[in-house]
């Protein structure tokens, strides 16, 4: 297999109703990707998407072959990935194996997401489609009811008094808030404290409202290439060093393992072993923190953290700037947040210009990291896993 | 009851159909392996231990703990809001399996992990019966 690089990045403001529509705000960002790789939509050989519910947002599907046909790509291959929250880690990961495997040389990929036009309730009942809907969704479970019954199991499982954990998760949202403050792409700009989180709405018992991230719009695009035409392009390519995808089933079937996510440990497995690396040679990290207490468990799937231990590791800083391994230096999906399509793809982009230093004007940057892996998590079954490097 | 339940519906597999016709006549009943002995639920296509396709059909005690928990106060689905607020569970049956379901008759401050809980049966149309739980007290 060929090395594959990313050449080129774009990023939307995330933000709670955007006046543009998928399309508008999948163009601009892919444009922006495009101009930073130094070449033109014509030297686009295919394009890939993440989009999960565009036809339910906008009554638009398709998305990935009119926005391509917007912007000059014509008549390319464009390809829609649904994995719920994973979905465009998933289209990156998949356009990484075509670039690597030879077939194409350069692929743009997107991931965009309208949430807030569907309003809350419509949001709230799409969203519950990614759990299983057979047997779990008549009874009430949403995702915030699931990473719920992970907290409780959480504090049973480690011995962690349910006010202590309460706590650690409030650390979590916390430092996400304060980085997203520096992140001009993110949707909320503004610090909280922890008694803000501990006072605010409870949702779904220990789950309050501040430990939960928000609905949002938004879009990210990256373009990837081939290490012999990444070098021709660009003075500084970001490399893909490892990808790994699992997935498991309804959440009963997890039971045996939970609050483990066993298809996270599987798919870093599988991004470590390709790159040769171990958690510990990891310079920063993005993971889905779609709530607080499933930041924690993904720092612990992710092997940064011994189990049961990773919420006294935001309490102590050693998931910030200087310490043991940052992670959501982008404000995360909590701050930044959480256009569900877009997520992976933003995530990418946030690791690729970190490594490449852009961040210090931003007064975030992770001083001379060469290393930075990303986490995804789609419904209760994609998890996704890529490991960026600077060599 | 019947037509106006508005809330989804459980959707009855090939392989489940037995489970909820038990249900309808308020029995709860487990699929069993005929080979390895193992029990799954909800129902699998075939043995999660052994991959046989051979199995029976045994009738739970209702039994059971939890095994852990979370009380509903807001952000279900509109068709859920009215209910809120409701507990989910995860129920330790006697059997072994460890199911999802709900806490009916409880306030939340009642509900612990570890609790012991027995099943109720709720005829929400004319058609489909859940299973639910409540506190033994
Ligand atoms: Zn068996």
């Amino acid at each position: 297999m060929r090395r594959v690089a990313v050449i080129g990045t774009g990023h939307s403001k995330f933000c709670f109703n955007s006046e543009k529509t998928q399309v508008e705000m999948l163009a601009e960002v892919a444009l922006d990707a495009i101009n930073e790789a130094n070449i033109t939509p014509k030297d686009v050989q295919a394009v890939n998407v993440g989009n999960v519910l565009g036809d339910f947002e906008e009554g638009q599907g398709m998305v990935q072959s009119f926005f391509a046909n917007d912007i000059g790509c014509f008549n390319v291959a464009a390809s829609r990935f649904e994995g719920a929250c994973a979905s465009g880690s998933m289209a990156v990961r998949d356009a990484v194996m075509w670039v690597a495997s030879g077939y194409y040389d350069i692929m743009l990929v997107g991931g965009v997401e309208k949430a807030t036009a569907m309003g809350t309730p419509l949001a709230t009942r799409t969203f519950a489609m990614f759990g299983d809907s057979r047997y779990e969704f008549p009874a009430g479970f949403t995702f915030p009811a699931v990473f719920a019954l992970l907290a409780h199991l959480y504090s049973n499982k480690y011995g962690i008094p349910l006010p202590a954990l309460k706590e650690q998760m409030a650390a979590v949202s916390v430092q996400s808030h304060e980085y997203a403050v520096k992140n001009p792409n993110a949707q909320i700009h503004k610090a909280i404290s922890k008694e803000d989180v501990l006072k605010s709405f409870m949702v779904s018992t220990p789950i309050q409202l501040q430990d939960a991230c928000p609905f949002s719009d938004g879009a990210a695009a990256v373009v990837i290439a081939s290490e012999e035409t990444a070098k021709k392009l660009v003075k500084k390519p970001v490399y893909f060093a490892g990808i790994g995808q699992a997935s498991s089933g309804k959440l009963s079937s997890q039971q045996k393992y939970l609050p483990r996510i066993r298809a996270r440990e599987l798919a870093s497995q599988q991004s470590y072993s390709m790159a040769g690396l171990t958690p510990k040679d990891m310079d920063l990290c993005e993971l889905h923190d779609c709530f607080s207490i499933a930041a924690m468990i993904a720092a612990e799937g992710l092997g940064f953290f011994d189990y049961g231990t990773s919420g006294l590791a935001w309490e102590k800083g050693q998931t910030r700037i200087g310490g043991k391994i940052p992670i959501n230096i982008s404000g995360g999906l909590k701050a930044k947040g959480h256009p569900i399509g877009a997520t992976g793809v933003s995530q990418v982009y946030e690791v690729t210009r970190q490594l490449r230093g852009d961040m210090a004007e931003q007064g975030r940057q992770v001083d001379g990291a060469k290393y930075g892996i990303i986490d995804t998590l789609g419904g209760d079954g994609v998890l996704v896993s890529m490991i960026l490097s600077t060599m | 009851m019947s037509t106006e339940y508005n809330k989804p519906l459980p959707v009855p597999q090939k392989w489940s159909q037995e489970f909820w016709k038990g249900t309808k006549d308020h029995k709860f009943l487990l699929k069993k392996c005929k080979d390895c002995g193992n029990i799954d639920h909800p129902p699998y296509y075939y043995c999660t231990e052994c991959m046989s396709l051979e199995h029976e059909w045994v009738e739970a005690s209702g039994k059971g703990t939890i095994y852990t928990y979370s009380t509903t106060y807001m952000g279900a689905p509109p068709v859920f809001t009215k209910e809120q607020p409701f507990t989910l569970a995860m129920i330790d049956l006697a059997e072994g399996p460890r199911m999802l379901s709900r806490i009916v008759d409880a306030g939340p401050e009642e509900i612990k992990i570890g609790a012991d809980v027995e099943v109720v049966f709720e005829d929400v149309t004319e058609d489909t019966t859940l299973v639910m739980f409540r506190l033994v007290k």
